[in-house]
């Protein structure tokens, strides 16, 4: 009769690890959320049987403590059956006849439910190997890389989509208001400063606060040079950290540093860009010279 | 039956719990030094020998060598004997363990604190070290096995097979991973390279938690609750069980630790299964614990020693099947690297090693001084500020860990990372990390009362140095032919000990032996080339400054962290030179895998120099010393010479001339820094660092280029 019964319940618990490695598949398309979700869960299902068995173990010595024996009924009803208490009464009997230095052993069964917990826990081990390394349903740590990165590109295609109105090279412009400007520079000082100064004057990269440029100087080529930078000088690409309408307050803060002449500027280089109306919203309006230098 | 007279030797047990007593206060303090340094940096006190990335190190070799390590000593000795019903083997060889131990640990926390270490956590210390505590040990077991071997007990107690288990395994996991050819008394390189040594860095890691950590306290539980509650063991059938299983399932589980890392996939899997299968042989101790204090749970109300036994058991049974839950790839994936690890393994430590390791000394002292405890009530303010300091260390740890965790992966709707800057994050879990010094600093205070009882008790009692003891001598021909076959190995202790030895020995043979021989387990990189020399001198200071405590050297395979660090994830064939590894196991900065070339020389100048003006807020110690520093270049030709051993391909040329093309190299970083005003001497160490900072996993990038 026990056997039937084991044998049920590590089927049933043979299947849930089967929609577990299944889980453990398709991780990197979920959200990592719902992930934690899933562990929160699984954590506070077992807390929840473990405060079921409390439970009853507390029942069972309060019984005792007042005396009485446990089993109460003669019939070994379910729970009898999980956590194989036998009464404190019958402790004499399953006392094993040697002592080491006063502490005597007891003959008590294993428990049931760690019997359970102990042979499912090894068919999980064993299913969970065969899906990754015998059938390779599941898919390995480089597989999974490939499948989030393709995702991610996916579902950031639909956003753009979707969101229509998204700052890119074509449509950026440049911004004058104060805030936006201010929330530029914010960006600049956490980003920029290594290699360009507190000020803009240049460090390791060129002074940005002259009219000479490397990479183009009008706001749809800063926006670009930040956009995918100048890998092969040392500009990081910044397109992964920065979103669009970040760069276009920084590309806008950096073109209103344009004639501040701050202290210790870096000598120029690349080709002179004169911007007729530099503040323009228009892009249009803004002509621009290029005077090689 | 003959009875014979004998005498237990109590005052080994005394001393070992006295070096208990003052490497626990030792530890612990080191340890709130290092958590308040990680708000406050500086508190590293100035200098280089306070600094975080030294005594990160020496906090857990003090708790878990020195403070543990005598607390099992102790009582290993006070119940091996009681159990055997012997006198240990040999005074002299007690003598010898102990002052030998001691030794080690002087040595230990000198060369810890001057920078000696081999990169290797919870190996850290040197070889001459190394082979003391192999000869000590030896020196242990020899004792050990030969108080079993003539004993008057027929039977070996269940917390023997744990002692035995404890004393071979040890002895392997130690002379395996701690294999490294010298260059000098003070300096040695790890014979394996990379992913190898990665791997058996963890599998000795791991297991040193659970051999070293675990199945002694389990061998001591198994001694002193029975004892302390009064009550049988409960069931001698779940200790045959979870014994075995336990030994045998957990040496496999090291590669847990390398998930998501180029440690083979098929090696990352074996990890896995085997943490899985885990839970239930540790709980085995649980459940026998706890169920032998049936019964005696009236006790346990007003007995402060059954109180630390049961708060201490439960926490192992917490951190049991936490162990395995975050050895799940999909928790891993988040947990690793973050807080919750630190928390996790201080619920061990804290709860399970902590309080066992209270009660037994409670339980020790006032016995073997012939006395009573000399307070209870204080033994009730211990136990409370205890728990409640594990409380307060544990929960900010999780918290800070999730918080940590969550936002290092987020991603807004356009694709970009949610927060970008490592640092606004690293910013944002202080105030957590401020409550769990707090936590901390109130185990400490639990840990002084001990204390002042403990020297109470001594002062009102008076050591029996030998206690007499009378027991029948062991009866020889015992074969009755129906004995169930455990018992029969019970009175083998050679053939257990062999066998011992043989279950341990299957799981890590099973994961060593082919990621050494198979070739495809490691791909190599073909742009991958050997340090310049001035790069092995940068490497081996960022090993000596412990820079691999906060920084790892591991890009994971995820979108979140490709993104971040700007390039690859890890691949196995970029380690190939790498002796030791040094890919950490802890992110409190950021990774630092792709960091070559991304800024320039004079930002990483103005960086160690002060790390706040680069990056304000920053809780990284300064490194301005190394500026003042020069470089120890003797040692160059020496340490070519001993990578080309290890099979790092340096022509005899490039040996002959290694500090040629240091200086060379050199020049050209000072040159560099002139530009952007910075005057530094070319033979200062700082140079080296930058040097191999610039180098960090940029070879794998000529690649990309190459085949472009």
């Amino acid at each position: 009769m026990n056997k039937i019964k084991l044998t049920a319940v590590l089927m049933l618990f043979a299947s849930i690890a089967m929609a577990q490695t299944a889980t453990t598949e398709s991780a990197p398309t979920m959200e990592f959320h719902t992930i934690l979700l899933g562990v929160i869960g699984i954590l506070i299902f077992v807390l929840f049987l473990l405060v079921l068995t409390l439970r009853r173990v507390l029942y069972i010595l309060k019984v005792e403590s007042q005396g009485g024996v446990y089993p109460i009924e003669v019939q070994q009803n379910f729970w009898e059956n999980i956590l194989s208490l036998k009464p404190l009464a019958a402790e004499k009997e399953l006392e094993l006849d040697h002592d080491f230095d006063g502490i005597k052993e007891l003959n008590n069964p294993i428990p049931f439910w760690f019997n359970l917990l102990f042979y499912t826990t090894i068919a999980v081990a064993f299913v969970y190997l065969l899906v990754f390394h015998v059938f390779e349903v599941g898919s390995l740590q480089g597989k999974e890389y490939e499948t989030e990165m393709a995702n991610a590109e996916i579902s950031r295609q639909e956003y753009i989509k979707k969101a229509g109105n998204l700052i890119d090279e074509n449509s950026v412009v440049l911004l004058t208001d104060k805030n936006k400007i201010h929330e530029g520079a914010e960006i600049f000082t956490s980003k920029c400063v290594v290699c360009h100064g507190d000020k803009g004057e240049g460090k390791v990269g060129p002074n940005l606060t002259d009219e000479y440029w490397l990479h183009g100087g009008d706001v749809k080529s800063i926006f670009k040079t930040i956009k995918y930078g100048v890998p092969s000088k040392g500009m990081v690409a910044w397109q992964n950290s920065m979103n669009g309408s970040q760069m276009q307050e920084l590309a806008s803060f950096i073109l209103s540093l344009q004639g501040t002449n701050p202290p210790g500027g870096k000598d120029p280089q690349g080709d002179k860009v004169v911007s007729t109306s530099p503040s323009t919203n228009d892009k249009t309006a803004t002509t621009v010279t290029i005077v090689n230098k | 039956m003959q009875i014979e007279k004998f005498n237990y030797d109590n005052k080994i047990v005394r001393d070992f719990a006295l070096a208990t007593l003052i490497f626990g206060v030792v530890g612990m303090l080191v340890g709130l030094l290092a958590a308040i340094q990680l708000y406050e940096p500086a508190a590293n006190l100035g200098n280089q020998y306070t600094s975080f990335g030294r005594i990160r190190p020496l906090h857990t070799n003090a708790i878990i060598f020195a403070f543990v390590g005598n607390a099992i000593f102790m009582g290993i000795y006070y119940s091996l004997q009681r159990l055997c019903k012997a006198r240990m083997f040999s005074d002299v060889l007690s003598r010898i363990h102990f002052w030998g131990w001691q030794l080690i640990i002087a040595l230990a926390a000198v060369s810890l604190l001057l920078g000696y270490t081999t990169g290797k956590e919870y190996a850290e210390l040197e070889w001459p070290i190394d082979i003391m505590i192999a000869l000590v040990w030896v020196t242990f077991g020899i004792n050990m096995i030969g108080t079993i071997v003539k004993r008057r007990e027929k039977q070996m107690y269940v917390a023997i097979w744990f002692y035995i288990a404890t004393l071979v395994t040890v002895a392997v996991l130690h002379i395996v991973n701690s294999l490294e050819l010298p260059i000098s008394l003070t300096k040695s390189y790890s014979i394996y390279a990379g992913v190898q040594d990665a791997l058996v860095q963890w599998w000795y890691g791991h297991n040193a938690v659970a051999f070293f950590l675990t199945t002694p306290f389990l061998g001591m539980m198994y001694y002193f609750l029975p004892k302390a509650a009064g009550r049988p063991v409960y069931s001698y059938k779940l200790s045959i069980l979870h014994f075995w299983s336990l030994i045998f399932l957990y040496i496999w589980a090291g590669p847990h630790h390398l998930l998501y890392s180029s440690l083979p996939d098929w090696a990352q899997s074996l990890g896995v299964a085997f943490s899985i299968m885990l839970i239930a042989p540790s709980w085995g101790g649980m459940v026998n614990g706890l169920l032998t204090l049936r019964g005696a749970w009236d006790k346990v109300r007003d007995e402060p020693i059954l109180k630390m036994f049961a708060v201490g058991i439960t926490a192992y049974g917490m951190a049991t099947f936490e162990g395995p839950l975050l050895s799940l790839k999909n928790v891993n994936a988040i947990a690793h690297f973050i807080d919750w690890i630190v928390g996790h393994v201080h619920v061990g430590a804290l709860g399970w090693n902590g309080l066992l390791t209270f009660a037994i000394i409670y339980w020790i002292i006032p016995r073997i001084y012939n006395t009573t405890i000399y307070s209870k009530k204080l033994m009730n303010v211990h136990f409370w500020l205890a728990t409640l300091g594990i409380v307060f260390y544990a929960i900010p740890m999780y918290w800070s860990g999730f918080t940590q965790g969550l936002m290092w992966k987020e991603f807004t709707p356009e694709g970009t990372l949610q927060y970008p800057e490592f640092l606004k994050i690293t910013l944002k879990i202080l105030p957590l990390h401020m409550l769990r010094s707090f936590g901390g600093a109130l185990y400490l205070s639990g840990f002084l009362v001990l204390i002042y009882n403990v020297v109470k008790t001594i002062r009102q009692g008076k050591l029996v140095a030998n206690e007499a003891a009378e027991a029948p001598a062991i009866e020889k021909s015992m074969g009755h032919g129906s004995e169930f076959w455990h018992a029969i190995l019970e009175r083998k202790p050679i053939t257990f000990t062999v066998l011992a030895i043989l279950v341990i020995v299957v799981g890590g043979a099973v994961e060593l032996i082919p990621t050494f021989t198979i070739k495809s387990n490691i791909p190599t990189i073909a742009s991958v080339k050997p340090y310049t020399p001035l790069e092995l001198q940068g490497r081996d200071i960022y090993q000596r400054e412990g820079c691999n405590t906060c920084h790892t050297q591991w890009i994971r395979p995820f979108r979140s962290e490709t993104e971040r660090y700007m390039g690859e994830y890890s691949k196995a064939g970029e380690f190939v030179y790498d002796h030791p590894f040094l890919w950490g196991s802890k992110r409190t900065g950021p990774d630092l895998m792709r960091i070559g070339g991304k800024y320039p020389d004079s930002w990483h100048y103005h960086h160690m120099i002060d790390p706040r003006t680069m990056s304000p807020g920053s809780i990284m110690p300064q490194y301005s010393w190394l500026a003042e520093q020069d470089l120890d270049i003797s040692t160059t030709p020496k340490k070519l010479k001993a990578m080309k051993t290890l099979g790092v391909p340096y022509t005899e040329y490039e040996i002959d001339n290694g500090n040629v093309s240091l200086k060379v190299q050199a020049d050209a970083i000072t040159a560099n820094l002139k530009k952007e005003g910075i005057v530094m001497e070319s033979q200062k160490e700082l140079v080296a660092v930058i040097a191999y900072l610039q180098r960090m996993g940029t070879d794998i990038k000529k690649q990309t280029t190459a085949s472009n």
